[in-house]
């Protein structure tokens, strides 16, 4: 029997099919030059917003062409990882607070500071939004949105207990407030418990309250054993009370997201928040919904405010770094643009494009707005940018909650072995 | 006597049929538990967004085909586009697994050259390389040459026999069947490819049935690979499509994704439901039992 294929006839088969298949690859390298590559997190509306708002850039950019790549937070930070390691970022890139120290730092992102006040306009912004993206002295990146703290309440349930919670200033006057409002016979939490969830803003602002930071710079925490161990006490003592509710119903509510939010099916009447929050929840629910500064005590120093920003970057590797910078500026100052993005992503960093999209906005986008601008008028401390390892040391302090909150440890143990692995954490190991 | 009384006790039909049915009751009960999962989101896929969290029943109260109809055009792009292309990488894979992998163990299993034990100990090996250790420097290579955003750094892999699961279940297959057919051949005039072509080849269907199952499934359960390397909407596969109706840090269009999802599992099911047959035979021939 004649053999159908002889083995070096088969080789250079393989050979010549493997050669075909990249020549169609090698014939596209040249034609990539000239598209701006931009990536940001979120879902398909988002990205549409966005793209409308780049097709204007383009638009007045004549011959120039743009690519918009978008995915949820978590593997859009996976796909970030993988091309920074190839030198392969996007040419413009949102950037969470959390990792611009990291990229910055590693000299994956351009030095903005050569653009600035060219480029890229800060007059509406002002040095405190510059600072939130400085990294060692470099601008690496500029927050186009900002998100603040705030408290969400059920106003329906709040005002049939009678309380106004308009006075409450202090977090003693919150725990009162929400002992009021508990109603464990019709199933109601006071106040959901903050410290099992995923991120820990109204903690960093406790902290702040107390002359503190939660990241000192470096890989350093700034907080006391002390501070932290009051503030896992003051849930602790409320849950005991069942004015929080226990561990597991927070956790399971925090598993499903919005949807399942104890705020948004009526089950709580407190809940500590991000201000940008409020149009999601009242767009879930009927139940008109409050929205209040975080509480302060007496003695808080007067400058701990903060927002964490929404950054935008250019990468170190970018083709065209003037066009990049140019978009950056864009977003940030562009009113059109901030009238198609309008709060999607926050409250826009610019005061001039806050007050351009202020009369579009719903009444609920406009109260967020309106807080924010309010409380960007108190004096503000620097917001120390996060080191490498916040995002684990967020999971630690989850894990800490948790651990509480389920009762396998006590307060101090839980905060003394939450410092302890800080400095290892914090380095990113 | 008597112990003919404990024998035919111990075999009445009566006492057999409450042993079965309480078995089967055990059995389905599992089943139900197994299968809630899918229940829930077959249930979700026609709830309406408030309802989908806040009603834990299988039985959606307002029954609606809203998240149907807007998850199909969510995207901008009607979502079968998404299952054509996710259909694409798919059959390729399946494509360049089987050609590829049936020829790198066939060469294991059966024929004799330089460093063979070490080479086949370095191909296990790389079973153990948990994936994420090379993902940085495949991401590299295909960048160097401009694959991204395309479909080859999903597919072209496949035809080059680096899945070295299935060479490794293809090689024991290979082993198993007797030498004595490949030697008949030989006498008949055939070369290695010809002993491959018409003697190993034919007798291989339960392997490439597994092989091609499991390569079809896993890819197009696929997240990782197409999220790193396609970046445009209209190239995306389904998982990454799935994904773009999620915000992590905002409102997730929790229903039209069920109800994508649901859609999205109907090829598995069809894969499943052709190749059953096939599919038991190679579990039990391939040494994956």
């Amino acid at each position: 029997m004649p053999p159908l294929l002889s083995r070096r006839g088969f080789l250079i088969g393989v050979g010549a099919a493997g050669l075909l298949a990249t020549l169609p690859a090698c014939g596209r390298r040249v034609v990539d030059d000239g598209v701006l590559d931009v990536a940001l997190w979120g879902d398909a509306k988002r990205a549409d917003l966005y793209r409308k708002a780049l097709d204007r850039f383009v638009q007045m950019h004549g011959g120039l062409r743009s690519d918009l790549q978008f995915a949820d937070l978590k593997p859009y930070l996976e796909r970030l990882a993988t091309s920074a390691a190839a030198h392969d970022l996007p040419d413009v890139l949102w950037m969470r607070d959390t990792h611009i120290g990291r990229y910055g730092s590693a000299g994956a992102l351009l030095d903005l500071r050569p653009h600035l006040g060219l480029s890229i306009d800060v007059s509406e912004i002002g040095d405190v939004a510059v600072a939130d993206g400085t990294v060692d002295g470099g601008v690496y990146a500029l927050p186009t949105h900002y998100v603040g703290q705030a408290v969400l309440t059920d106003e329906a349930i709040v005002q049939r207990r009678g309380i106004d919670f308009g006075r409450v200033t202090t977090w003693a006057q919150l725990a009162d407030a929400a002992r009021e409002a508990a109603d464990s016979a019709a199933g109601i939490y006071g106040v959901a418990d903050p410290t099992v969830g995923t991120t820990h803003r109204h903690l960093e602002a406790w902290i702040r309250q107390r002359g503190e930071e939660l990241f000192a710079g470096g890989d350093d925490i700034g907080f006391t054993a002390e501070t932290v161990e009051e503030w896992f006490e003051l849930w602790r003592r409320l849950r005991a009370e069942g004015v929080a509710p226990p561990a597991d119903v927070q956790i399971e509510s925090e598993a499903s997201g919005w949807t399942n939010d104890l705020l948004t099916t009526g089950r709580t009447a407190i809940r500590l928040a991000s201000t940008n929050h409020l149009t999601i929840v009242e767009g879930m629910t009927e139940a008109p919904i409050g929205m209040y500064s975080v509480p302060a005590d007496p003695g808080a120093t007067p400058d701990w405010w903060f927002f964490p920003p929404i950054l935008v970057s250019v990468a170190a590797t970018a083709g065209a770094p003037e066009i990049a910078a140019q978009l950056v500026g864009f977003f940030l100052n562009d009113e059109q643009a901030g009238a198609i993005t309008k709060v999607n992503q926050g409250a826009p960093s610019s005061s001039a494009v806050r007050e351009a999209i202020l009369g579009s906005l719903s009444p609920g986008e406009r109260a967020f707005v309106g807080q924010i601008s309010r409380e960007q008028q108190y004096p503000r401390r620097p917001f120390p940018v996060r080191p490498q390892g916040s995002e684990g040391f967020n999971t630690v302090l989850t894990r800490a909650g948790q651990e509480i909150a389920y009762g396998q440890t006590s307060i101090t143990e839980a905060v003394a072995a939450l410092i302890e692995a800080a400095p290892s954490t914090l380095a990113g190991a | 006597m008597g112990d003919r009384d404990v024998v035919t006790r111990r075999t009445s039909p009566d006492r057999t049929w409450r042993r079965r049915a309480s078995t089967h009751a055990v059995i389905i009960l599992i089943g139900i538990l197994m299968i809630y999962p899918l229940l829930w989101m077959l249930a979700s896929a026609f709830k309406s967004q408030q309802q989908i969290f806040s009603d834990p029943g299988l039985w959606p109260r307002d029954f609606t085909l809203d998240n149907i109809v807007q998850g199909w055009t969510a995207l901008g792009i009607p979502f079968g586009a998404f299952f054509l292309n996710s259909l694409l990488v798919a059959v390729l894979s399946v494509i360049g697994n089987l050609f590829s992998c049936s020829l790198a163990a066939y060469a294991f299993a059966r024929l004799e050259f330089r460093m063979k034990p070490i080479l086949f100990a370095i191909m296990l090996g790389t079973i153990m390389l948990p994936f994420h250790v090379v993902l940085v420097p495949q991401y590299i290579l295909f960048q160097s040459i401009d694959w991204t955003n395309t479909y080859y750094p999903l597919v072209v892999p496949k035809f080059l026999a680096v899945d070295a699961f299935f060479v490794f279940l293809m090689v024991q297959f290979i082993r198993g069947l007797p030498r004595e057919l490949d030697e008949a051949a030989t006498v008949d005039g055939c070369g290695p490819f010809g002993v491959f072509w018409r003697i190993i080849l034919p007798l291989m269907r339960p392997a490439f049935a597994v092989a091609g199952v499991f390569t079809f499934i896993w890819t197009w359960n696929d997240f990782l690979g197409p999220l790193l390397y396609l970046t445009d909407r209209e190239k995306y596969t389904v998982p990454v499509a799935l994904n773009a109706f999620l915000d992590s840090t905002g409102a997730s269009a929790w229903g039209p994704m069920f109800a994508m999802s649901l859609l999205s599992l109907v090829p598995l099911f069809i894969v499943f439901l052709l190749a059953q047959k096939h599919l038991v035979r190679g579990i039990a021939t391939t040494g994956i039992k």
